[in-house]
């Protein structure tokens, strides 16, 4: 079978463009199959007109996608609370309701919200402790690592956190 | 505001509550929904599962044991069908409203 890796945008700020991506790709024949951290893995099939959604959903049984089989949607791939679909073009989609769909992101809001938080605290206080640490060199070596890994385990929260709060807001707004 | 924190029910809400007035498989609540509706109303599945995971919350909802997971079947409360009521008379309300208000516009109109 032959299979092929595409690359990730981030769910935060690229969900609609690899989902425009995904279904371009069916089209030439090459169907979501899985995922990896960075990669979506395509199989070679048949070319198909379909339609790839997400959804955010940590508490779900085995009815979660039962229900959406019924409602046309197979499931293709998760990874962590993200669940990724496809459905023929114009079957009815995940949500109608703009209000109900900007719920779905309190979750993750909340969890990078707190990943931030803490990672801040981390890369304040090992830059305290650099102040005072940088006069042994290994100490210094290490305490900068440290430094660069807090500030990576930052920006990866923060930045999605900022892109789910503001996709939240916006829809919240449109379904007023 | 009603008893339960769901009140005001939304539409999607009403509608699942109908649809249990009668115990039915979860799955099958979206197509009874259009059913009923003769298609002017439509639910997806990842409200039709946002929404049954806060009824059963709430306790407007309850599952009916022994079924098998992936095919749950539910059923409307005694608290549901109140919250329900309420709701109808909220709506009742609502269209009373706009009727009596066209009605008057329709009057000056013909005068």
């Amino acid at each position: 079978m032959k299979k092929k890796y595409v690359l990730i945008s981030g769910f935060a700020f690229g969900e609609k463009a690899d989902m425009i991506k995904l279904k371009r790709l069916a089209q030439q024949g090459w169907i979501l199959d899985g995922i990896t951290p960075f990669f979506y893995r395509l199989k070679k099939g048949k070319p198909q007109n379909i339609d790839y959604s997400l959804d955010y959903r940590s508490d779900f049984d085995e009815e979660y996608f039962a229900i959406f089989e019924y409602a046309g949607w197979v499931h293709r791939a998760t990874i962590a609370d993200m669940h990724i679909f496809s459905a023929p073009e114009g079957t009815i989609p995940l949500y109608l309701d703009f209000a109900e769909q900007s719920e779905q992101y309190l979750p993750i809001i909340r969890q990078t919200a707190k990943g931030s938080a803490l990672s801040f605290l981390v890369l304040i206080l090992l830059g305290i402790l650099h102040r005072f640490g940088s006069l042994i060199p290994w100490v210094s070596h290490l305490l900068m690592a440290l430094l660069i890994v807090a500030w990576v385990v930052f920006v990866f929260n923060f930045m999605p956190c900022i892109g789910y709060a503001l996709r939240r807001k916006r829809m919240a707004r449109a379904g007023q | 505001m009603g008893s339960s924190a769901l009140e005001p029910l939304t539409d999607n809400i009403f509608f699942i509550l109908v649809s249990l007035l009668k115990d039915k498989h979860g799955y099958l609540i979206m197509q009874t929904i259009e059913d009923l509706t003769d298609g002017e109303f439509v639910i997806g599945p990842a409200s039709l599962y946002t929404n049954l995971k806060k009824l059963l919350k709430a306790g407007l909802i309850e599952e009916k044991p022994g079924e098998k997971s992936n095919r749950k079947v539910y059923a409307i409360t005694a608290s549901g069908i109140e919250a329900l009521r309420t709701d109808l008379k909220r709506r009742k309300k609502m269209v009373r409203l706009a009727q009596q208000g066209l009605s008057l516009l329709d009057g000056g109109e013909k005068q």
